[in-house]
């Protein structure tokens, strides 16, 4: 089974990011400190992160080879990498806008933040293993 | 300068790189796909099959290296058969120069001698004369 953490945050952006994506209203932090297009430009971000998330879990769930299983792996992982990105943008505009006050909706955006990093540098070290045993049965 | 007239440069810094390094491994995970099939054609053994189980491919995967395994044991018992045969032409080569050499050495000694008596003889015969 699939991290189903990871599904929800994924599905979340995806079903947040096409409205602002759209040019449909959003989070007021974000509205009142950027521009229209930079709005719809953090919108796309999530919308094709949570997908690109959705993807690698989905489908790298069903692959047969582990060449697929590393290929959805590291589409998660640039989805993760959109996401954390788009994040942090959430987190600063409230961080601007709501100063100590907002300390509470700016820590779990952080932490969001730092767990999508942290997951893709997790997957890198993955892959450097991977590619490793692979050399090494090679040399072998 | 007020943090609020940073935030959107800061914005398009973050998300500029954000969306650059996405494509970036986007476009690695595709070419890594693409090298990891080319070289598991290539594989002797299909280790995928052996690490998603399944006791038939991983027996069928096992006797492909076990194949290719025996083809090169003969290959490399060949090679010791042939480095030896060479080894022994060799041998034998030395064996007959050393004979050769051994009776051209005893000729050697025969013409010598030869050589020697034809000198006294030579020397008694200036003697006499």
């Amino acid at each position: 089974m699939p991290d189903t953490f990871e599904m929800l945050i994924a599905a979340l952006c995806l079903i947040s990011g096409i409205p602002i994506a759209l040019g449909f209203p959003t989070v007021n932090s974000v509205t009142s400190l950027l521009p229209v297009w930079l709005i719809r430009c953090w919108g796309a971000d999530l919308a094709l992160a949570g997908l690109l998330i959705l993807i690698g879990l989905i489908a790298g769930r069903a692959a047969k080879t582990v060449n697929r299983r590393m290929f959805m792996i590291q589409i998660e992982q640039a989805g993760l990498t959109m996401l954390g990105t788009g994040s942090a943008v959430l987190m600063m505009s409230i961080m601007t806008i709501g100063g100590w006050r907002a300390a509470l909706p700016v820590g779990t955006y952080l932490a969001l933040t730092l767990s999508c990093y942290f997951r893709t540098i997790e997957i890198s070290d993955v892959k450097r293993g991977i590619e490793r045993s692979r050399r090494r049965d090679a040399v072998e | 300068m007020p943090w609020s007239e940073v935030v959107v440069p800061v914005t398009l810094v973050l998300m500029g790189g954000g969306m650059l390094t996405a494509f970036a491994q986007l476009i690695s995970a595709r070419s890594q796909l693409q090298k990891a099939r080319q070289d598991d054609e290539r594989l002797p053994a299909e280790v995928q099959s052996v690490w998603l189980g399944g006791a038939e491919k991983a027996v069928a995967a096992l006797q492909v290296a076990l194949d290719r395994a025996e083809k090169q044991i003969t290959r490399l018992e060949s090679a010791l058969d042939k480095e030896r045969e060479v080894s022994m032409i060799k041998d034998q080569r030395i064996v007959d120069l050393e004979h050769q050499l051994f009776q051209m050495r005893t000729q050697l000694n025969r013409l010598q001698t030869q050589a020697d008596k034809l000198g006294t003889e030579i020397n008694e015969l200036k003697e006499e004369g």
